[in-house]
């Protein structure tokens, strides 16, 4: 009983990974969450079909959350859809629909700043890092990306699969869990552990490739770790990555028509 | 031959799209692989591997809720793509200017993909609601239409778009860059050169904590000068740095937090 709930959860679970496919402005991942989950919904309402009409009216609105940790929403949904009475439709439309708002926010919050902003901006410097450390040979890349995509998906799947199943065998738990778990503590370490390996990687970016502008390698690296501090002002002044890179092109091809003649 | 190979690249740069927020989001659309991959194909892993890794740090963030970033693995291929085609026509000394000039064509199609992507969400959501009574009808089966139409309607634009790129764009942007002067040519090789500097400091954004600053700036002095007289055993230092960082991000945080508990 238990290993088929399991194949039924992994299932979704692996369907999850097509949450954003369908993404759209009005209720942005509705439509990959409810096919997600609706063959749990077919097993829950097999015997009324009104009720799989209901769950499905409740399961197409507004669903937006990180793909990785929705699928601690889809365990503590198919918890509620099949735990919570269905003799009172509206009762249990509302109590599911407030936990689902409930949940949503806080993990998409958790979800961005511990992936998107966190682990693979680190898993990617790592890789980058060994290219540059190393050298652009195709056996340092295949060693430097398998790195990269190691250190970002162990997590990614161990997390994903993790809360799938916690939050459905003990879904109150799982709350009492993301609460407990210090994820601000877990960025700050992120961040540090990644301030060092590029204070590193800078060091060997500055020194090991010949990049044939200016002869004294002291005075290039000096010009560059200026270039360096300006970019990292403006942005922080909110001016945009691609913003700052036209304006290096611009500035960049003026300086030419000043100097060469 | 070269024929075959642009169909190829398309199809293969329109698939890795996918996994860059459609499906999955497991890293294998970055441009420090779909660069190299690119190279490899075009017979140059080598530039690939090196565009890959500049176009990765600075493009890093995906596209989160309705913010849609440019596609940096559209920006990694095409620069890639277009800078081997260039590299068969131009002389040795401009093969920097090239890879510059072939980036800024990349970033503009990564642009135009991502605009693409808010127009393939547009028509999501038109064809939810066309959709929609069926689905609430529990016609399950039109959940999976939508979901199957969204990812064609994104395959195959993106799989025309590359085409149309690299048979239309190739020969336009050669004409026009054999065209171009002396000064605008070392302006791009100029901007190639502070072009890393742009990822690098886009991490240091995005990983900026007061400890993990002064992590930075003792790791990036002490390791500049230790480079500068002594290259070996970098992996050594590498993991040792990664272990100072882990001592410092657990002694500044996690120690500290115990001791209060």
């Amino acid at each position: 009983m238990k290993a088929g709930k399991y194949a039924e959860l992994l299932w979704a679970g692996i369907k999850l990974n097509f949450l954003q496919t369908s993404w759209n402005f009005e209720r942005l991942q509705n439509i990959g969450f409810l096919s997600s989950f609706i063959h749990i919904l077919k097993r829950i309402y097999k015997n009324s079909k009104e009720n799989f009409l209901l769950a499905i009216k409740r399961h197409v609105g507004f669903f937006n959350t990180h793909i990785f940790f929705a699928s601690a929403v889809l365990g503590v949904m198919t918890k509620l859809e099949e735990e919570i009475s269905d003799d009172n439709p509206e009762a249990k439309e509302k109590e599911i629909e407030g936990i689902k708002t409930g949940i949503m926010g806080p993990l998409a919050a958790i979800g961005d700043s511990l992936f998107w902003s966190g682990i693979k901006p680190l898993s990617l410097l790592i890789g980058v890092g060994i290219i540059w450390l190393y050298s652009y040979d195709i056996k340092v890349w295949l060693i430097a990306s398998i790195i990269s995509v190691l250190i970002y998906n162990v997590p990614r799947v161990l997390i994903k699969y993790y809360l799938l199943f916690k939050s459905y065998f003990q879904y109150k738990e799982v709350f009492l869990l993301i609460q407990k778990i210090r994820f601000q503590d877990i960025m700050k370490s992120i961040k540090i552990i990644g301030m060092g390996i590029l204070g590193f990687v800078t060091a060997g970016y500055l020194n090991f490739k010949d990049k044939g502008i200016i002869s004294n390698k002291i005075f290039e690296s000096f010009v560059l770790i200026l270039f360096f501090v300006f970019i990292v002002r403006a942005l922080k002044s909110k001016i945009s990555v691609s913003t700052v890179f036209l304006s290096v092109i611009i500035g960049s091809i003026i300086f030419s028509y000043i100097i060469v003649r | 031959m070269e024929t075959e190979k642009i169909i190829l690249i398309s199809f293969l740069g329109a698939f890795l799209e996918l996994d860059g927020f459609f499906i999955g989001m497991t890293l294998l659309s970055q441009p420090i692989i779909s660069g190299a991959l690119a190279g490899l194909l075009f017979n140059n892993v080598t530039a690939g591997i090196f565009i890959g890794t500049i176009v990765q740090l600075i493009w890093i963030l995906p596209p989160v809720g309705a913010f849609v970033p440019p596609s940096s693995s559209a920006i990694a291929m095409v620069t890639t793509v277009m800078t081997l085609f260039f590299y068969n026509i131009v002389p040795e000394a401009d093969k920097n200017s090239v890879m510059m000039f072939c980036l800024i064509i990349g970033v503009a199609f990564g642009y135009f993909v991502g605009q693409m992507d808010i127009w393939n969400r547009r028509l999501n959501t038109v064809i939810m609601h066309t959709f929609e009574n069926k689905i609430q009808q529990g016609k399950v089966f039109y959940l999976y239409l939508i979901q199957l139409f969204s990812f064609l309607a994104k395959y195959v634009r993106d799989v025309i778009g590359y085409m149309a790129l690299f048979i239309l764009g190739i020969p336009l942007s050669i004409t026009i860059f054999l065209t171009l002067p002396s000064q605008i040519l070392f302006g791009l090789k100029l901007a190639l050169w502070i072009v890393p500097m742009i990822g690098l400091a886009n991490i240091f954004c995005l990983f900026q904590t007061r400890i993990g600053s002064i992590l930075h700036g003792v790791t990036l002095f002490i390791f500049y000068f230790v480079f500068m007289f002594y290259k070996q055993n970098i992996a050594y230092f590498f993991m040792l740095i990664i272990l100072v960082a882990i001592l410092l991000a657990y002694d500044s945080i996690w120690k500290e937090r115990r001791v209060k508990n």
